[in-house]
């Protein structure tokens, strides 16, 4: 302006004033991927995904079942947790440092905050998921010579598995989202889904009887990773009377996600902050 | 009325038993607390009711040891325990708590070896209840009358080594807590260290260092002893002291941070 109020580079009021969705979606945008905990939760997901790619090849005397869809889709057990724990934060941090009355008080519609949320956290994890796919592949091809590393994937399953890995970790983000939104207490959602989607796992797969398995089969994270799982995995689920359909097992896990962001929108909307 | 008030002590000033006191008073004082312990006490005794009801199996599959079936699901039923650790160390400085602590106690490391003497308590107390519990729930059960609790040496090595091992995990979570200064973060990690086991068991060598494993080799079979043990450096007990030279090295580092940064 001529009278010196804005100086050069200053960011001016829009044109027309209001609260849209496009606004909401641009601020919360913004600030999820200045946080610092999203540039940890990526790199933690990339790591630990290449991580048990790489050691479960190199040391592998046999090589890998499912060829090299196998060993890209080996770590969404543990590369899952991160993105998971980067959902609560991004919707249940605020809650606890304080910044959510001002957020609200700017938004004081409030869903749209979750639907911004919701949209940035799909974009961060779909970012991770290719990168995590990218660096397991990327850290396999120099030890090619390995029994347990193979590069080929002679089922045909590659694009699914890839595909499914990265949708997995998709949905696995927003169920993260809407439990930080419901429980709002970072560390108390972050056990929750940890428990829910690692240690629920690994105790019923410990316990192994037919009701465990059965419950097994219900649960996100199980079902989920089905999707990603290579067609030599699915046939040895099929041998063992358990259910094996990919996109069914990935249904599970998007209605769990769909169910848990349906609980999370009236609490985002009517309780106080 | 006057017997209930609190006078003040005779000689005044800041000193360690007392800083162990207010430690002492304030986590119990707190709900996650007992949460922690009562998730503890009765996860475990229902995976050993879900045990003991599995007629597949049987006794036989389980060496007719009730220490072992006691203990033997503590690897997972210890994470309230592991959550509690971290807890009592990052929860402070979270909830906004830590500046009046250290504004009574300017000391600093006094409040950190309080809370770990704490934390171990708590963690001794967990197990000790737990252990009893899940054994008195077991010989309730079918199974009951075929389990054996004898002073053979397998039975005293679980029960030690399962109550030392959570002891010592718990307050490793408590200098990761102190540590990190961030709940949700050392959660993570505490989860991620405890739990390494079940990506790591028999896999290779890396094991045996990692934290979660002493419980593991202490709480098992000797035949599965044994095999894990087999041509390794570190052996049965000395799971142990690589888990106290992990708490060590965390505490030392938290008691670095604690003492040289704000709060």
């Amino acid at each position: 302006m001529s009278d010196g109020v804005a100086g050069p580079g200053a960011v001016a009021l829009p044109a027309r004033p209001g609260v849209t969705a496009t606004r909401v979606l641009r601020a919360e945008w913004v600030k999820t991927w200045t946080a610092s905990a999203t540039a940890w939760c990526v790199a933690a997901t990339v790591l630990l995904h290449a991580a048990v790619a790489l050691v479960s090849g190199y040391n592998a005397a046999a090589p890998a079942a499912g060829g090299l869809s196998g060993l890209l889709s080996l770590g969404l057990v543990v590369s899952q947790l991160p993105l998971a724990l980067l959902g609560v934060v991004v919707s249940a941090g605020e809650h606890h440092d304080g910044s959510a009355r001002s957020t609200y008080l700017a938004v004081p519609r409030r869903l749209p905050v979750l639907v911004g949320r919701a949209a940035t956290v799909t974009a961060v994890a779909a970012l991770a998921g290719g990168l995590a796919v990218a660096a397991a592949w990327a850290s396999l091809l120099p030890f090619a010579d390995r029994v347990g590393v193979t590069l080929e994937a002679p089922d045909g399953d590659l694009v699914r598995v890839v595909a499914g890995t990265v949708l997995h970790l998709l949905a696995v983000s927003l169920l993260g989202l809407a439990l930080g939104a419901i429980v709002r207490r970072p560390a108390a959602a972050g056990v929750v889904a940890l428990v829910w989607l690692l240690l629920l796992d690994q105790l019923l797969t410990m316990l192994g009887s037919e009701v465990a398995l059965a419950i097994r089969a219900a649960m996100p994270g199980w079902a989920g990773r089905r999707v990603a799982t290579p067609d030599e995995g699915l046939a040895d689920l099929v041998r063992a009377g358990l259910p094996a359909d990919p996109w069914q097992g990935y249904g599970i896990l998007v209605a769990w996600t769909v169910a848990a962001l349906l609980v999370a929108a009236p609490v985002v909307r009517r309780s106080d902050v | 009325m006057s017997a209930a008030v609190a006078t003040l002590p005779s000689t005044p000033g800041v000193t360690w038993p007392r800083t162990l006191a207010s430690e002492w008073g304030k986590t119990w004082g707190l709900r996650s607390t007992r949460w922690a312990v009562a998730a503890t006490v009765v996860l475990n005794a229902a995976m050993c009711v879900l045990t003991a009801f599995d007629s597949l199996v049987g006794p036989e599959g389980y060496g007719y040891s009730l220490a072992y079936l006691a203990a033997g699901y503590l690897l997972f039923t210890q994470v309230p325990l592991l959550v509690h650790g971290v807890l009592a160390g990052a929860g402070e400085f979270s909830a906004g708590g830590a500046p009046s602590t250290f504004a009574v106690a300017p000391r600093r490391l006094g409040v950190l070896t309080a809370k770990a003497v704490t934390t171990a308590g708590v963690a001794a107390v967990t197990g000790v209840v737990t252990l009893v519990t899940s054994s008195l729930v077991l010989l309730a059960s079918p199974f009951g009358a075929a389990l054996r609790l004898g002073g053979d040496e397998q039975s005293v090595r679980i029960l030690l080594g399962a109550v030392a091992s959570l002891v010592l995990i718990t307050v490793l979570a408590l200098a990761v807590g102190a540590l990190l200064r961030r709940p949700l973060v050392g959660i993570a990690v505490m989860v991620a260290l405890g739990l390494s086991e079940l990506a790591l068991l028999g896999a290779d060598g890396l094991a045996q260092w990692l934290p979660g494993h002493a419980l593991v080799v202490l709480t098992s079979l000797n035949d599965f002893v044994a095999l894990a043990t087999a041509g390794s450096p570190v052996g049965t007990w000395g799971g142990l002291a690589v888990l106290g030279a992990w708490a060590l090295v965390a505490l030392v580092l938290a008691g670095a941070r604690l003492r040289r940064t704000d709060v």
